[in-house]
């Protein structure tokens, strides 16, 4: 049986390599204080997202920057998952179904504009790409384009047939459509999506499994308070309601405390929850925020110790997801001139 | 050349109505290495002296912003022109010092225009980039609904995706071209589908279904009647994608445009942002030149290190400033500052042995007074490299690498020094080549040495 440092001394040495070029927290600083979305690309200079410097000076296309940021994204967990033994392989292609399901949300969210609410969605199809991704454990082919520009509910089952979401999307949609909310429906991806991590998770090995827990508790803990933000439109949902929409994970804040204390409209003890001590938080958006900023923490600790574990490659995928995620975010405010003060806080 | 530079410390006294006009004359001969005057015993606070603050570029005058601004300013310019990959000419500041600062609100004011104006470009070219993205999506939901276009009722015809638009109809001769430019911002294509007839054209137009109700306005202004589509209407195949090609090409060529006049607007004021980067850099030197001086109401005091080949230019350029109104004093080669710093260390090496002075430096400064190692460095590095290469053919290569960066760095102006030391290494591997009668790894010459 391969030791740890023969399984990840080469991945870990080139992970460590890259993670030199994340920006870091002086250099997002440097790019919100840029006076323009011009020169906030120039202060991207040096850090691994160099490129979308090129990417807008070709097209003018905040939005074709945005793409090409989360193929990015999606090709480096390509490239990673190759060099890695098969259950931490097998977890990295987990923990990167993600995209792949927020690519799908997407074009379900197409869908439902154009054949639910009517709207126009020409001028964001066009960003779904040639649309086609292999997705799922089986690597099934899933047509994006297909699935936004379906004629009715069946081509939309039709097209996911082969894939994993298949029978998700062909018991949820109908009640979406009915609802007229794709709430439920992103829900039921969700948990699918955790599921197969879950799955995942236990199938490496102990040392693997304690180097990833904490950060995939965190994950779950951030992906609950997101569906309470959205669960607050809906006014005097009971407890037992709202856990329906939350997760269970053993490093995680019990689902079923989180949903109590979300009906009592209780926001501290939800904070107390997740943080495990008291805490003043003004509101849900503040404590996802918060927990973000644990997880970065968390990732940081991760990459500077043991290098021998898969900790190591999913600590890499965290801070660049994070980056990405702020980069974007920084991006888009400068485009519509947010403020410096007003965007440093949500960033 | 064989020792650093002697230096000499330099104390003076002038007026404090004098201390612009001495430090601007001190900023044009560039030999000062100011030093920052801290209180001794006896200038209490409150004893009327306000030393300089520990922060650079505080303004004397408070009318005055601080060098920090005209350091951001000068820094936004020098950015931009990095984002458009030209060159910044950068003016000599020397030019401009001792004349009036410039004005910083209106400067920004016009920094500002550009980064509109390069955003105004940026717009057009997100559109045109939206358009061809468009026709890419045509494409693809032409390819998805090609064989299943149905003869449907007059005009727009059912095709099965329900995101396409496909009408049938014509126009009268002379007006094609006239809607092929009124379509050019859209997603849609002009096809002919027969031959002209009395006086008019039949097309068929197809575009997404998001654009319908624009395309039959426009169409509708040029005279468009429909007609019945055709059975076999092959208008979704081959000469549909022919056309959306040659349409994505003109796009294409417009964003290409695109791209130039965006050079070209930095082209066109990079006089005008030369001088301007010029204006600031001598405004922030000036600045932080003054903030070093310590001040009462009436005298300031400037203390710092000189060459001491320096010390009589320096002299006089002070004297002539204050007008003869300054005490000078001057402590002997070598000695350490009133308050035991040591003399900074400065090794002036032009021309042949620059580069090697930067080398030197990357490993660390030499002591002041102690041995110069450069020349030392150039011998043994150059020595040491045409012995290992070895080879007058490589030499060669490496010679015309070095002219190449070097032209490359002094187009876009970036410093030179890497590729004349390649220059150098070049020379000396073609030297040790012919003394070894090497070319190309072949025993081409006959050997001088070994």
């Amino acid at each position: 049986m391969a030791s740890p440092s023969s399984e990840y001394g080469y991945i870990s040495a080139k992970l460590k390599a890259r993670s030199s070029r994340f920006l870091a927290d002086e250099g997002i600083e440097r790019v919100v204080r840029s006076k323009s979305l011009q020169e906030a690309f120039l202060n991207l200079r040096g850090s691994f997202l160099e490129g979308l410097e090129a990417q807008y000076a070709a097209s003018g296309d905040l939005k074709s920057v945005e793409a090409f940021l989360a193929s990015k994204e999606r090709n480096a967990y390509a490239e990673i998952v190759g060099s890695l033994p098969g259950p931490a392989a097998a977890f990295i292609d987990a923990y990167a179904e993600k995209h792949s399901i927020d690519l799908l949300k997407d074009a379900l969210r197409l869908w439902f504009d154009a054949h639910v609410r009517s709207r126009p969605i020409e001028d964001r199809a066009i960003y779904l790409g040639n649309g086609k991704l292999r997705a799922g454990s089986g690597r099934a082919l899933m047509d994006l384009t297909a699935v936004s520009h379906a004629a009715s509910f069946t081509e939309v089952v039709q097209a996911l047939s082969s894939t994993v979401y298949g029978p998700v999307v062909s018991t949820a949609l109908p009640e979406a459509v009915s609802k007229g909310s794709l709430f439920e429906l992103e829900c039921a991806l969700d948990r699918l999506y955790f599921d197969g991590l879950f799955s995942a998770f236990q199938a490496l090995s102990p040392r693997d499994r304690a180097s990833v827990e904490r950060l995939v508790g965190l994950d779950v803990d951030i992906q609950n308070i997101a569906n309470l933000v959205r669960l607050g439109t809906v006014s005097g949902l009971g407890a037992d309601a709202a856990q329906k929409y939350l997760m269970d994970f053993s490093a995680a804040a019990p689902a079923a405390e989180l949903a109590r204390s979300f009906s009592s409209d209780n926001v501290s003890g939800m904070a107390s929850t997740l943080l495990g001590s008291e805490a003043r938080v003004p509101n849900l958006g503040a404590l996802e925020r918060l927990l973000r900023r644990m997880r970065l923490s968390e990732a940081r600790k991760r990459l500077a110790g043991d290098p021998f574990s898969i900790g190591i490659v999913m600590a890499y995928f965290v801070l660049f997801g994070e980056e990405v995620r702020r980069v974007r975010m920084i991006l888009n405010a400068k485009y519509f001139g947010l403020s410096e003060d007003r965007l440093r806080s949500a960033v | 050349m064989m020792f650093t530079v002697p230096m000499e410390y330099l104390s003076a006294a002038i007026l404090s109505k004098d201390k612009a006009a001495v430090s601007d004359e001190l900023l044009r001969i560039g030999s000062l290495d100011a030093v920052r005057i801290h209180p001794s015993q006896g200038m209490e606070k409150g004893s009327g002296w306000d030393a300089a603050p520990a922060g650079a570029g505080v303004a004397a005058d408070d009318s005055l912003p601080g060098a920090e601004r005209f350091r951001d300013l000068r820094v936004r310019i020098e950015g931009l022109f990095t984002l458009a990959g030209l060159p910044l000419e950068r003016g000599d500041p020397a030019r401009f010092v001792g004349q009036a600062f410039p004005d910083l609100e209106a400067l920004s004011r016009s920094v500002d225009s550009l980064v509109e104006s390069m955003q105004g470009i940026r717009e057009r070219q997100k559109e045109l980039q939206t358009g061809i993205l468009r026709l890419e999506e045509l494409g693809r939901q032409a390819d998805f609904s090609a064989s299943r276009v149905r003869k449907g009722a007059k005009g727009a015809t059912q095709t099965f995706s329900s995101f396409l638009s496909l009408r049938f109809g014509t126009l009268p001769e002379g007006e094609t071209g006239s809607v092929e430019a009124a379509l050019a911002s859209i997603a849609a294509i002009v096809m002919p589908s027969g031959p002209a007839s009395d006086g008019r054209i039949p097309l068929a137009v197809l575009g997404l279904k998001g654009d319908e109700a624009r395309i039959k306005a426009i169409l509708a202004s040029h005279g468009w009647e429909d007609i019945v589509a055709g059975a076999d209407s092959p208008f979704l195949g081959e000469q549909a994608k022919a056309e959306m090609e040659a349409k994505r090409r003109r796009l294409e060529s417009d964003l290409a445009a695109c791209s130039k006049e965006y050079t070209d607007l930095f082209e066109k004021r990079s006089g005008e942002l030369s001088e301007a980067w010029a204006r600031l850099k001598a405004a922030e030197l000036s600045l932080r030149l003054r903030s070093v001086f310590a001040t009462t109401d009436s005298v300031a005091f400037l203390s710092g290190w000189i060459p001491a080949a320096d010390r009589d230019r320096v002299e006089n350029v002070i004297r002539k400033a204050a007008d003869g109104r300054c005490y000078i004093e001057w402590l002997d080669v070598g000695a350490p500052a009133p308050d035991g710093t040591e003399p900074p260390v400065a090794m002036e090496h032009r021309g042949f042995l620059a580069p090697f002075q930067t080398l030197v430096t990357n490993f660390g400064v030499p002591g002041y007074g102690a041995v110069d190692p450069t020349p030392f460095v150039a011998a043994a590095y150059l020595s040491m490299f045409g012995l290992m290469f070895g080879d007058a053919g490589h030499g060669l290569v490496l010679v015309l690498a070095g002219f190449f960066l070097l032209l490359a760095a002094r187009k876009k102006g970036k410093p030179e020094m890497l590729s004349k030391l390649i220059i150098y290494c070049g020379g000396a591997a073609i030297a040790a080549g012919l003394l070894f009668g090497s070319v190309f790894g072949m025993p081409l010459l006959p050997p001088l040495w070994f």
